[in-house]
């Protein structure tokens, strides 16, 4: 949980904020200024996540991945020079120059030697590009020390995340009807506070393994699951193909995912008891490669729902967010797994 | 990224050619997704420079950058991203008649990533006119929208029309305000009589014409004089200040003290409303008014001794900036990102609400409410600049059907969508820009409307259009404007009825630029709603009849305090649409106006106002922010 000190923001803070203060407020700002966040996985998704969190304001960035950069990729952090070197490394200064005042870090590491000590010392941890199981890891350490945990994915013209964060308060603002602002001059200046209200409210998440393992089918009612249900069938199989073939799907093999694709989907409908079809197999045509435009929406709801857990302020997604661009373009949330 | 997308995709990006209006929040985001996306053949146009407050989401412009062109940067920062692609920046406005309509036919898609309408009205007409596909679209906080435009397939953007501008009667702002808008609307047009281009329209004295006060002026106003107007014969405003040299002191006394003076004795107006303090120059209270601690310098409201204090120090620097202009009738621009005349605004507003016990606010909401900040980041921007790629790519494949306008919310809807597509709309029939032959009708006096004001504030400033040509259809060919400079000058200063301008007259008004044709009829009326110049009806079937329009002698004043504030919502019928789910709200203004020429300055007595739509309407939901594309 963030702490949210006595910090006074600067002039210059106060003029490149301007914008987003007069949005949600001096008060959010403020807690995004003293939160620490874990990037985990710099591809497409990564970088739009750490532009629009460095760009907000926040303390510090932790970049975390141990991988090199490519040619091609979604991540235009790197310039085309640096493909070969650790994509970290190769990002860092473009990231740090999207801000001066966040204290960029860059950590080359493959997470999975990282442990228990090295995520207690964030507010927010983020990952991308993981095996599910390592995500299931990382978010039992986050659960123990109380620190939201977030893991997304954009896969061709797919993308999603899942959020946990765990017990969250936050304040919302409600309109009320304005009373006639005719006070005088010297008196109290409560009279246009009381054209919104402020409440509070509580919010319960649970762990990741809990929701990837639940059976949305019987868990949802019916409108729901129908609504997800081909979200939910595409974000398991392509989790588990990465699970699995240790890799995501490839344009060099494209068939022969497509194929395995199938079959994991036939797995996952088969341990669900789904007797019909939810996806066939030309929806697998569009989940190679990580389209910047896929990246660039998953990215932005991602990194303002950490912003919004970062600030308590409005209501968090809870727990899922899917979206699909190459079929029906809707962005749409679920909570699976309670 | 092109062999990961299916069949032919890849090559028609390449084959692409692509007209990006605007390097501002969202187009800094989409040329990014262009270049990512395999776009290579991109032109990006802006006619605006970088500025401090841009950064927070403009992130291909950094603070060594403030001041360049946003055009040329943002395609130096996208270069950097893929230096294969071929990008040209122009430092310019869209609107300039270099960008004719086989300028726009080169295009494959044009994209607008601009922020006020008049841009967007005008790139709508050159794509009607060029027949290219036009992607439309627009950010405001937490809130985006995306559409497409297709001649033939789907509505344009004049076929609904928008919410008039905020506009508030004379007498609320010259007489009886009872918000912080009305007193800041003051100030702004207080900072023009004194350094601006002067406007009648926005006189800041007591407005003796006040219907609610008719009849009544009290004992001062028996011992002035009264011209056909109903105003107190003087000099300018201008002139009286400079008798004084712009004596701080002498113009508080007048505006703050002598001038509420007089309102007060026009007892009829305070019979329901709490009467004015005239405030007196060297009795202001230095007491602070509400939160000091914690808050940005600029949150703090001043006290009144500070208000004088800093209304007397920017005019005496504003007037030193007037007096070293050059050029005959040069004058100030007010601006919000210039002190002095962003400390002028705040300092008379805030006298001004005190002597109508209004709050206070402080400079930075002032400027605000003045500048008309719509507050932006980075987030929204991105989501939205995605959005209109994948767009781009049906528009590539042909694959209308599948086009849709999309909808970025807050939080999740009804039908749990934070991201919500709809199917895009017919055209309207009736649409005054791309139905077969646009008509509206113009209320107006034809008596009192001149030629220049009917190009400036009704031509150009409500219908959008950039070099008209208006000829009477009078069997005659009567010529009243000409688009070749210098033909017609003679007639700008004649009234409509000087031309046989009835109540019922057509004008055929040709704009060769846009391509545009448009019938006009004239529906003469002695007075408007609200004192207005004219007004603006889409669908004639709108049209009151005449007779229930006037009526003996002046309307009472519709001002009193129950102005709307600007969060009323619309109440028109709606077809609910599953997916349909903006939050439509009258009135507010989200219009950043272009820094060019200063007939886009509007005055508070006219409003471009289109009849409803007689098709859908939006229901207005919960809360604040709006996006009108």
């Amino acid at each position: 949980m963030v702490a949210k000190e006595e910090i006074t923001i600067s002039e210059a803070e106060a003029a490149l904020y301007d914008r987003q203060i007069r949005l949600w407020g001096l008060e959010a700002q403020k807690r995004l200024r003293a939160a620490r966040v874990l990037l985990i996985g710099l591809g497409g998704l990564g970088a739009e996540i750490a532009k629009n969190l460095t760009l907000s304001g926040i303390k510090s960035l932790t970049l975390l991945d141990h991988n090199v950069a490519v040619a091609n990729s979604a991540n235009f952090l790197v310039p085309r020079e640096l493909v070969g070197k650790n994509v970290v490394e190769a990002s860092l200064e473009r990231v740090q120059r999207l801000n001066p005042m966040v204290e960029v870090v860059a950590d080359q590491e493959n997470v999975s030697t990282k442990n228990e000590d090295f995520f207690s010392g964030f507010d927010v941890v983020c990952a991308t590009r993981l095996a599910v199981e390592e995500s299931f890891r990382i978010n039992s350490i986050c659960r123990k020390h109380s620190i939201p945990f977030y893991s997304g994915d954009v896969f061709g013209f797919t993308g999603f995340f899942f959020v946990d964060l765990l017990e969250h308060e936050y304040a919302e603002e409600v309109n009320v009807a304005a009373p006639a602002a005719n006070d005088a001059c010297s008196l109290k200046t409560k009279a246009d506070q009381s054209e919104t209200k402020t409440i509070k409210h509580i919010l319960n998440y649970i762990p990741l393994q809990a929701a990837f393992e639940a059976d949305a089918a019987a868990q949802l009612n019916k409108r729901s699951w129908q609504r997800i249900k081909s979200h939910f069938i595409m974000m398991k199989s392509l989790l588990m193909f990465r699970s699995q073939m240790k890799r995501d799907p490839e344009v060099a093999n494209r068939q022969s995912d497509i194929a395995k694709l199938c079959e994991i989907r036939d797995h996952i409908q088969h341990e669900m008891k789904l007797d019909n079809q939810i996806i066939d197999s030309g929806a697998y045509e569009v989940v190679f490669g990580e389209l910047s435009p896929g990246a660039a929406v998953v990215g932005g709801v991602l990194a303002q729902e950490i912003i919004k857990a970062v600030s308590h302020k409005d209501a968090p997604i809870r727990n899922h967010f899917f979206f699909n661009g190459a079929t029906d373009f809707n962005g749409v949330v679920e909570a699976i797994g309670f | 990224m092109a062999d990961a997308a299916p069949s032919n995709l890849g090559d028609l990006i390449k084959k692409s050619k692509i007209l990006l209006v605007g390097a501002g929040g969202i187009g800094c985001e989409l040329l990014k997704n262009l270049v990512l996306s395999s776009f290579n053949d991109i032109l990006v146009i802006d006619l605006d420079t970088i500025d401090v407050s841009n950064l927070n989401r403009q992130f291909l412009f950094q603070k060594e950058h403030v001041g360049k062109s946003k055009a040329v940067v943002a395609r130096e920062s996208a270069l950097g991203f893929n230096p294969d692609v071929t990008i040209i920046a122009k430092h310019d406005s869209v609107m300039s008649s270099e960008y004719n309509v086989n300028f726009f036919k080169q295009f494959t898609i044009v994209m607008n990533a601009l922020d006020n309408r008049a841009a967007r009205s005008h790139v709508n007409r050159m794509c009607l006119a060029a027949n290219v596909p036009l992607i439309e679209s627009g950010t405001a906080g937490y809130l985006g929208q995306v559409t497409v435009i297709k001649k033939g397939l789907s509505e344009c953007y004049d076929c609904n029309p928008k919410a008039g501008q905020k506009s508030f009667p004379g007498c609320t702002i010259r007489n009886t305000p009872s918000e912080p808008i009305h007193c800041i609307v003051w100030a702004k047009h207080l900072f023009n009589q004194l350094f601006g281009e002067a406007d009648p329209d926005e006189d800041v004295s007591p407005d003796t014409a006040d219907p609610e006060a008719a009849g009544d002026a009290g004992s001062v106003a028996l011992e002035s004089k009264s011209d056909d107007a109903g105003n107190v014969t003087r000099t300018s405003t201008r002139a009286w200040a400079q008798q004084s040299e712009y004596d701080p002191s002498k113009l508080f006394g007048k505006f703050f003290c002598d001038d509420i003076k007089y309102l007060l004795s026009m007892d009829k107006l305070w019979a329901k409303r709490t009467p004015p303090n005239p405030l007196s120059w060297d009795q202001l209270s230095d007491e602070p008014f509400g939160n000091q601690e914690g808050i940005i310098k600029d949150q703090r409201v001043w006290s009144l001794s500070e208000c004088a204090e800093v209304m007397a120090a920017s005019v005496k620097t504003l007037y030193q900036q007037f007096k070293d202009l050059k050029g005959e009738g040069s004058f100030l621009v007010w601006d919000k990102d210039d002190e002095a005349s962003m400390d002028f605004v705040t300092a008379c507003a805030n006298l001004r609400a005190c002597v109508f016990s209004i709050p206070r606010k402080s400079r930075f909401d002032v400027k605000a409410m003045a500048g008309n900040i719509i507050p932006a980041i980075a987030t929204t921007n991105a989501v939205i600049a995605g959005l209109i790629v994948f767009e781009a790519f049906k528009i590539l494949e042909d694959k209308w059907e599948d086009c849709r306008h999309v909808y970025l919310n807050s939080k999740p809807n009804a039908l749990n969508k934070v991201i919500a597509p709809s199917s895009l709309d017919s055209a309207n029939p009736k649409c005054y820009v791309c139905s077969h032959q646009p008509e509206v009708t113009v209320l107006l006096n034809v008596t009192q409307m001149t030629v220049q004001s009917f190009e400036e504030k009704v031509l150009r400033g409500a219908l959008h259009m950039i070099s008209p040509d208006v000829m009477v259809d009078d069997g005659k060919g009567t010529v009243l404007i000409s688009s070749e400079e210098g033909e017609t000058t003679e007639n700008m200063t004649k009234l409509l009825s000087d031309f046989n301008v009835s109540d019922g007259s057509r004008l055929r008004c040709e704009d060769f630029h846009q391509e545009y044709d448009l019938n006009i009829t004239i529906a003469h009326r002695d007075q408007l709603e609200d004192n207005r110049e004219f007004s603006i009806i889409a669908d004639p079937a709108q049209l009151q009849p005449k007779a229930a329009m006037e009526s003996s002698g002046p309307q009472p004043s519709t001002s009193s305090s129950s102005v709307p504030s600007s969060s009323t919502p619309i109440t028109e019928s709606v077809d609910m649409d599953d997916d349909l789910d903006v939050v439509f709200q009258k009135g507010v203004e989200n219009d950043q106006s272009p820094q060019e020429s200063s007939n886009r300055k509007r005055s508070i007595a006219d409003q471009a106002e289109t009849g409803s739509a007689s098709k859908k309407a939006r229901l207005s939901q919960t809360e604040s922010d709006i996006i009108e594309l």
